[in-house]
């Protein structure tokens, strides 16, 4: 009985360790793609056209102008 | 109220309109059908590196 | 009406509960669930908030989010959009996190606490901004908050008038002199968002010799403003920090074990020194826009206390303020306050003076725990034998673990979980880490002086500013006192102090004045009641756990004194389980 409640616990941890490792492929492969094809399609058309996403380059100020206020109470609802 | 079912949906959608960033629609797109696998598939946050800052 | 804010999911996670615009409890969740810097959903946190005020989630008017969710994540999309294909590993280890927590914040709010109301998002940046100027004493302020970075934000110059804020200009993602600390933070072989203030420490022990080599690393302007070269950083694209230019210009990376060389140091030094230039330069700038005479502080950076100590002196203002959580966890105060000061409008009734805002413990449920566990102890008859008894045994150059009343909120211990020591010893510094700290040799340890006897031991700014209570100034020990207080006098003179007021800790307060009866000096050592690697102690077993594994002689806990010696059945090491 002893034998069998400890096979079934190694067992368990086993079939966990495998499905974490499973969702580990997955994640990895469905990321690559959207990677891939989400980010790198956009980012490579941008830079065709010029367009950057940073300012890593330009010199003169840093500023960004903002004059951000109190605004409406439904603005803060939103998640941006 | 504000947050009912589909505020992030609906709030990506406004984000993009208001602010005029349609480049985001393509990586969104996809996302939203990864993340509805990644969630189904119930796979855990992974915990941040020292470094994550994101 | 009651607010709660939340911030969580980066460092610091942290709930602050308000009612009527006065804080009923704020704590951050690391105490709770003892995990240093936890970024957890602050469930543990929230539900003493709630616990505090005796309700529950649903009878919550507003909960507030530290952040905007969408633009942060507008950001980090903008990173990978830039530096594809490089960022690839950082894109899988992010996004994930996203997808399952960051941008379901109002679902899992609701699930988790009850709450039924929609969730108000404010930006970072005015987070911080709030969490300083509406707990201030000021009617109107320049407000510089300055961080690692928010969604885009990392460093904002603002203005408030009565319950208005307005953010003027910011300076955007990559750029960031938070940021630029952690890089040399994680080059100096420290734990980056955790560690930053032992370089701080460490800086004193060194001359800025690369002082000119930082200046090719960061770009400051006429304006103001400043700017990263980024050829020396990695942090836009990788789990990394510094470049393999960086690690050119200014040596090889020290590993965790590798001793510490005067290379280290000299870059320690020259790390603060471009930091202050900066942060004066930003601060005369904005003296310059507002033409106002108060300043408020927020924001990572705002915990460089050094920094902090020279503001007043290289800038036109002429009084400071910073709230004791200045980092991410106090943007949960933050929010809750925006909401109610300026969302809502209600007028502005409360100003932060003292930091006891976290969990207490009657005298009963004291009692009942060492009971419980049969731990051996004697109790005070009175206050006056407790604080005779206290000063006497710190006279005496025992290390005491002093818990009692309300948990300070924020990263100091400030007199209610704190390990007092005798200020005057010379060997203190090595007893206490001998003891119970195993510090590094370089870090100083901390003092706590009462406010009345400040000037007579430091060179402060006047008026005292209120951050001194909060320990976020350093400032020179005068010269002639130094030899009185070799447990607490950093390499430079200078301390890191704690100043205290009979009416924000009577029975603390005491303890001092009774220290100056027998030593002639009214100030103590005080340093974090926690076993290294782990948060400030929380409850009565934390305390009692940490006396009995590490070198503290005895603890003070409400009116019971327990005594190591006397329970050696729960001894044990607590170097042997360290996590740091």
């Amino acid at each position: 009985m002893n034998n069998a409640v400890v096979f079934f616990k190694g067992f368990k941890q086993g079939f966990r360790n495998f499905s974490h490792l499973i969702t580990d492929i997955v994640n990895f492969v469905l990321l690559f793609i959207v990677y891939f094809t989400g980010i790198g399609i956009v980012s490579i058309i941008s830079k065709l056209f010029g367009k950057h996403f940073m300012d890593l380059k330009s010199s003169g100020s840093s500023w960004v102008v903002r004059k951000l206020k109190k605004r409406p109470i439904e603005e803060y609802y939103r998640l941006f | 109220m504000a947050q009912s079912r589909f505020y992030l949906l609906r709030d990506i959608w406004s984000f993009m309109k208001e602010r005029k960033k349609w480049w985001l629609l393509p990586i969104a797109i996809m996302l939203i059908l990864v993340g509805i696998l990644i969630v189904i598939g119930q796979s855990s946050s992974l915990s941040p590196f020292i470094y994550a800052l994101f | 009406m009651r607010i709660l804010g939340i911030s969580c999911y980066y460092h610091d996670a942290a709930a602050c509960l308000i009612k009527d615009g006065k804080i009923v409890a704020a704590t951050e969740e690391e105490r709770f669930t003892r995990v240093k810097h936890d970024i957890s959903f602050p469930i543990n946190a929230i539900n003493y908030c709630l616990e505090e005020a005796g309700i529950k989630g649903k009878d919550i008017d507003y909960v507030g989010f530290y952040e905007k969710p969408l633009l942060k994540f507008e950001r980090l999309l903008s990173q990978h959009l830039e530096m594809f294909p490089k960022s690839f590993w950082s894109f899988y280890k992010a996004l994930p996190s996203w997808i399952n927590e960051k941008l379901r914040v109002p679902s899992t709010i609701r699930k988790k606490i009850g709450y039924k109301g929609d969730i108000l998002f404010v930006e970072h940046h005015m987070a911080h901004a709030a969490s300083s100027y509406l707990v201030s004493p000021f009617k109107k302020a320049a407000i510089l908050t300055t961080d690692g970075i928010g969604e885009w934000a990392t460093t904002t110059l603002g203005y408030a008038n009565g319950n208005e804020i307005t953010i003027d200009k910011e300076i955007h993602f990559p750029h960031s002199l938070g940021l630029l600390y952690s890089a040399v933070t994680a080059h100096l072989g420290f734990k980056v968002n955790d560690h930053e203030y032992k370089v701080m420490g460490l800086a004193p022990y060194g001359k800025p010799t690369y002082y000119d080599k930082f200046k090719k690393l960061i770009r400051i302007n006429e304006d103001g403003s400043y700017k990263l070269d980024m050829k020396y950083f990695v942090y836009h694209y990788k789990l990394t920090m510094p470049s393999k230019r960086f690690i050119k210009e200014f040596g090889p990376v020290r590993k965790r074990e590798e001793k510490i060389e005067q290379r280290h140091k000299d870059i320690a030094a020259s790390l603060q020194k471009i930091t202050e230039e900066v942060l004066f330069h930003l601060a005369n700038h904005l003296y310059k826009i507002t033409k106002m005479e108060n300043l408020c502080l927020a924001g990572g950076v705002a915990l460089n206390s050094v920094a902090n100590g020279k503001i007043l002196r290289n800038t036109p203002f002429k009084q400071i303020y910073i709230q004791a959580a200045a980092g991410d966890a106090g943007t949960s105060l933050g929010v809750a306050f925006y909401i109610y000061n300026t969302i809502l409008g209600k007028k502005r009734v409360y100003v932060m003076d003292n930091a006891y805002h976290g969990t207490h413990f009657s005298t009963n449920e004291i009692k009942n725990y060492l009971d419980k566990n049969k731990i051996v102890y004697l109790t005070f008859k009175d206050d006056n034998q407790l604080v005779k008894q206290t000063a006497k045994l710190i006279y005496e150059n025992n290390v005491i673990g002093w818990f009692q009343d309300r948990m300070e909120w924020g990263p100091r211990a400030l007199g209610a979980r704190s390990i007092l020591s005798n200020p005057t010893n010379p060997k203190m510094k090595e007893i206490l880490n001998l003891k119970v700290k195993h510090r590094e040799h370089f870090r100083p340890f901390a003092p706590v002086v009462t406010t009345e006897d400040t000037y007579d031991y430091f060179e402060a700014d006047k008026p005292l500013p209120i951050p001194a209570d909060f320990m976020l100034i350093v400032y020179p020990i005068k010269k002639e006192k130094r030899r009185l207080l070799p447990a607490v006098t950093h390499v430079d003179g200078s301390g890191r102090l704690q100043t205290i007021k009979k009416s924000q800790n009577k029975r603390y307060y005491a303890v001092i004045k009774e220290f100056e009866k027998l030593s002639g000096v009214p100030i103590l050592v005080n340093t974090s009641f926690n076993i290294r690697g782990e948060p400030i102690v929380c409850t009565p077993e934390h305390a009692y756990r940490c006396m009995m594994g590490t070198g503290i002689d005895y603890l003070i806990m409400d009116k019971f004194l327990i005594a190591r010696k006397d329970n050696p059945k729960d001894m044990w090491d607590s170097e042997k389980t360290i996590n740091d």
